[in-house]
């Protein structure tokens, strides 16, 4: 019962607040407390301390008049940068949409706003989700709590640092390419990608869109799951959102064992001590009692190169948008419109968001369409094919989230390709629209080490029940990294 | 330029402005990162069925209702210039035109 506030989950949370034993403004003031005492670690662009007393006022007052919304009603939840929620900031950590405020709710601010979660603060990430470490990020780098000289990944970095270190209990991410779960594992957290189309995009800034979905930041499976719920449900706002109608809940069948596939041929180049944890791991559920079956992706190789093709593509479209006419930064001085557009641009996009529209507008230009981007889309085909096929076969595959831990601030900055590559193992189940999920299984060097589960589509029940069947047998849920 | 990159073209189409030193790198890395994407470029994909697309056939279109709309006072709070409660450019026509 000594435990503090900070470190409990948000399930434990969710019973003591409902039973009367803490207020939801205890607990929003301990953790502004914390926030205020690991500045350090970079992970809130900002944090309207007023606005979420106001709304931990209003989960207590709901409670005391027996009018509770539900086990999120009062608990605390990150919101990632690029995710609106009205009136508060949405910068998506870019200097291009400094000083902008959400004219309206995402969908997912919305849900959570009627399930009574305190929508917390607006936490750091890649400019524009671009990145897969958070130094892209114009306000600077968001810090893994675990080691604060080491990246916490990203695109989502803010969110994974947040949760790991006990500033909030639960957060949301969005993930085009990995920027959930690559930063879950290296944070020792549960993160997921839902299938494509699970929960709406409404109100999130669009990067890649037929790839990018929102999902939950947790510390133990649980919560995760919880989370997950309040967010998958229809929506007419967003034409990819599955209706009422196409949504099924498939589950582990229970007349045979689990089977999880393996695609040995991907794990060259591992490192040894994320690889020494993924096979004790793999070792855990073969005498649990799964099935562990050879399967082969061949075309898994070429999901980095088909992935970078189809996301810049996609970006250097959807970021056409920001010509500093209705919104975002504007040059000052401009001769006319083109000149105004040039140049906002310029000065509004960091590095990494300018390579990535040079990429994109390259792959779709006129002579390159066909060997590039059409190339992808084949690609793309082949890989969510055989994907699928050998989801017919098993229950889940099963790869390490990331081939190696958490690197060091600026290990990787000026080498664009390698960087890249750390989305090895995330990237297909975007090309496919699966849904996947990273959890703790270990660590290596003193840093947590995840593995990846990507099931078949709207199978997140599965990779919860494969989660948590782990979770229950080792001591890494709930850990608080400071 | 390796692969056909014609960095200054694709600036313009992307409506950038390079310096220099962005210009001289950004080709650089690009250059590298399409080497690597070559595996791509010349892997035989031909048996392949179609070309991958994210929207299925069922895909729900809403029911074309009017709904409430943003004011144009809460749209040009974010506005970087305006006036009259329009929003301003720099002028676009040439008083001779």
């Amino acid at each position: 019962m000594s435990e503090p506030l900070h470190a409990l989950s948000a399930t434990e949370l969710s019973r003591r607040l409902a039973t009367g034993a803490i207020t939801s403004r205890a607990l929003v003031e301990s953790l502004l407390a914390r926030a205020k005492a690991h500045t350090v670690l970079g992970a809130f662009n900002s944090l309207d301390a007023e606005d979420v007393l106001r709304q931990a006022d209003a989960a207590d007052r709901r409670r005391a008049e027996g009018k509770s919304l539900g086990p999120l009603d009062g608990i605390p939840v990150g919101i990632k940068d690029n995710i609106a929620v009205r009136e508060q900031p949405l910068t998506c950590s870019s200097k291009m949409l400094a000083g902008f405020i959400s004219p309206y709710d995402s969908t997912v601010a919305e849900r959570l706003k009627a399930a009574g979660a305190i929508l917390y603060g607006r936490l750091n990430m890649d400019e524009f989700a671009m990145g897969s470490s958070t130094e892209t990020s114009a306000t600077g780098p968001a810090r893994n709590p675990w080691d604060t000289e080491r990246t916490p990944g990203g695109s989502s970095g803010g969110s994974a640092a947040s949760v790991a270190a006990g500033l909030v209990p639960l957060a949301l991410g969005s993930d085009t390419g990995g920027s959930i779960r690559q930063p879950a594992s290296h944070c020792g957290l549960v993160g997921l990608k839902p299938t494509y189309g699970m929960v709406s995009r409404y109100g999130l800034v669009a990067f890649a869109s037929s790839l990018d979905q929102i999902g939950p930041f947790a510390r133990n499976v649980d919560d995760c799951e919880l989370l997950f719920h309040a967010l998958a449900a229809p929506d007419a706002r967003d034409m990819t959102c599955f209706t009422a109608a196409e949504r099924k809940s498939v589950h582990l069948p229970k007349d045979r064992k689990p089977r999880l596939g393996v695609p040995r041929a991907l794990l060259e180049g591992v490192d040894a001590g994320v690889r020494a944890a993924f096979d004790a791991a793999l070792e855990f559920y073969r005498a649990a009692g799964c099935e562990l079956v050879d399967v082969a992706l061949p075309t898994a190789g070429l999901a980095v190169p088909t992935y970078y093709v189809v996301a810049t593509a996609e970006a250097s479209s959807n970021l056409g948008r920001y010509d500093g006419v209705r919104y975002g930064h504007r040059a000052q001085g401009a001769l006319n419109p083109v000149d105004m557009m040039e140049r906002s641009r310029s000065e509004g996009f960091g590095a990494e968001v300018k390579r990535r529209i040079l990429l994109g507008t390259f792959v779709l230009s006129a002579g390159y369409a066909d060997a590039y981007y059409g190339k992808a889309l084949l690609a793309r085909t082949r890989i969510r094919d055989e994907y699928l096929l050998a989801l017919q076969q098993v229950d889940a595959l099963v790869t390490p989230t990331v081939p190696s831990t958490a690197f060091r601030l600026g290990e990787k900055a000026a080498d664009p390709l390698k960087m890249y590559l750390e989305d090895l193992f995330t990237i297909p189940a975007n090309l496919a629209g699966l849904p996947a999920l990273s959890f703790p299984v270990g660590m290596a060097n003193d840093l947590p080490v995840g593995i990846h589960l990507v099931g078949a589509p709207q199978a997140e029940s599965i990779l919860f029940a494969l989660a948590r069947q782990f979770e229950g047998s080792h001591a890494l849920a709930n850990r608080i990294a400071l | 330029m390796a692969d056909g990159l014609d960095i200054d073209h694709i600036a313009r189409l992307a409506r950038l402005r390079l310096t220099p030193e962005e210009r001289a790198l950004y080709e650089g890395q690009l250059s590298q990162v399409l080497g690597h994407f070559r595996q791509l470029a010349e892997a035989d994909l031909s048996k392949t069925a179609a070309p991958f697309r994210i929207t299925v056939s069922d895909v729900s279109l809403r029911q074309d209702i009017p709904g409430e709309t943003l004011g144009s006072e809460t749209v040009l709070r974010n506005a970087p210039a305006s006036r009259d409660g329009q929003i301003s450019v720099p002028r676009v026509v040439d008083d001779e035109a």
